[in-house]
């Protein structure tokens, strides 16, 4: 999506805290599940949202790390995944539910091409 | 979603189990057993995986049952927090202060022991529960055992106030004499919304050049697992 709408929308990826981090509040429960240390300093946190970003194919996204008191991810409601659009006027146009059941994928790409008239 | 994706894609980054991830970092003498001293990430992330509660972190505290157990655990000390959220507060705001719960279990301490009876803890409920919840007669039959179980260390079917303040302490993890929902946990920050912003609300602000001026912008919020 990021290659087809670049250069007609702006991208940011922001990493959250560890959803399952193995000595987190909700450790993974999956067999085979990466297991991930809860960063305890920024600088953790933000190595690991590179790792992540470079891992995911998302390295050519921009990438903001959120604080480590989650203020992004209270503000936005966004944890453990979420995708939002926000419009030029600096106003939330769309937004899917919380992942992974409401992360979709299909509604944004919808939702891009509204308010891009497309 | 983006977690999905990145074991499909990066199988090299998995390890096999969480043991063996924690083994491989921690136990330096090789012993079968991660010790606090091998440990070097905090008591409370120590404490949340030593599951079994035996001091030691072992292949013991990563089983499927471990899990479940912790599991359970979470789930129970989430209802107890709501019931002292939901019950005990002075002013039908759910945060509940801890000197504000002691207030209210003065004022309903009618026997001056210094202690919550049955009786007593029905009619504090019976001023401070919500219509819903008088109505829910099933579940409310099970409020003051569940209480109970949580808090009386002493069995004596009596709540102290000691006791209760106790367990407020163990529900408060951040130590600020505060209990809040969840959505408002994280100390110091609050979300205008319990699920965020709404299409036609304001962004909340991300820092300079978060998005463009003259065109939508995408922002994708997710982490590694």
């Amino acid at each position: 999506m990021h290659q087809n709408y670049g250069a007609l929308a702006e991208f940011r990826l922001i990493y959250l805290r560890e959803a399952h981090a193995v000595d987190g509040d909700s450790p993974p429960r999956a067999a085979g599940a990466p297991c991930v240390e809860d960063p305890v300093t920024l600088e953790e946190r933000t190595a690991l949202a590179q790792r992540f970003a470079h891992e995911s194919d998302l390295a050519a996204i921009p990438l903001l790390v959120d604080g480590m008191d989650d203020a992004a991810g209270i503000a936005y409601a966004a944890a453990p995944d979420r995708l939002y659009l926000i419009g030029a006027a600096g106003r939330v146009l769309w937004k899917s539910g919380k992942g992974p059941a409401g992360f979709d994928p299909a509604g944004l790409e919808a939702a891009i091409r509204t308010a891009l008239g497309l | 979603m983006l977690a999905l994706l990145l074991v499909l894609q990066s199988p090299a980054t998995v390890a096999p189990t969480t043991w063996d991830f924690l083994s491989a970092k921690y136990d330096a003498d090789a012993d079968g057993r991660i010790s606090h001293a091998e440990y070097t990430r905090g008591v409370e992330a120590f404490a949340r995986l030593d599951r079994d509660g035996d001091g030691a972190l072992t292949p013991a505290d990563f089983t499927a049952q471990a899990a479940r157990a912790q599991g359970e655990s979470q789930r129970r000390g989430r209802e107890v927090q709501r019931l002292l959220m939901t019950r005990f507060q002075e002013d039908r705001v759910p945060d509940l202060g801890r000197d504000e719960m002691l207030r209210r279990l003065a004022a309903f301490d009618r026997d001056e022991d210094a202690a919550l009876s049955e009786a007593e803890f029905r009619a504090l409920t019976s001023w401070s529960a919500r219509p819903a919840e008088k109505t829910a007669t099933a579940a409310e039959a099970n409020v003051w055992p569940n209480l109970l179980r949580a808090a009386d260390a002493d069995a004596n079917a009596l709540l102290a106030h000691a006791e209760l303040a106790a367990l407020f302490d163990r529900c408060d993890a951040d130590r600020d004499g505060m209990l809040v929902p969840p959505f408002r946990a994280r100390r110091g920050v609050e979300s205008v919304r319990p699920d965020g912003p709404e299409p036609g609300d304001p962004a909340p602000p991300l820092g300079e050049a978060a998005w463009a001026v003259d065109r939508p912008t995408v922002l994708l919020f997710g982490s590694f697992t």
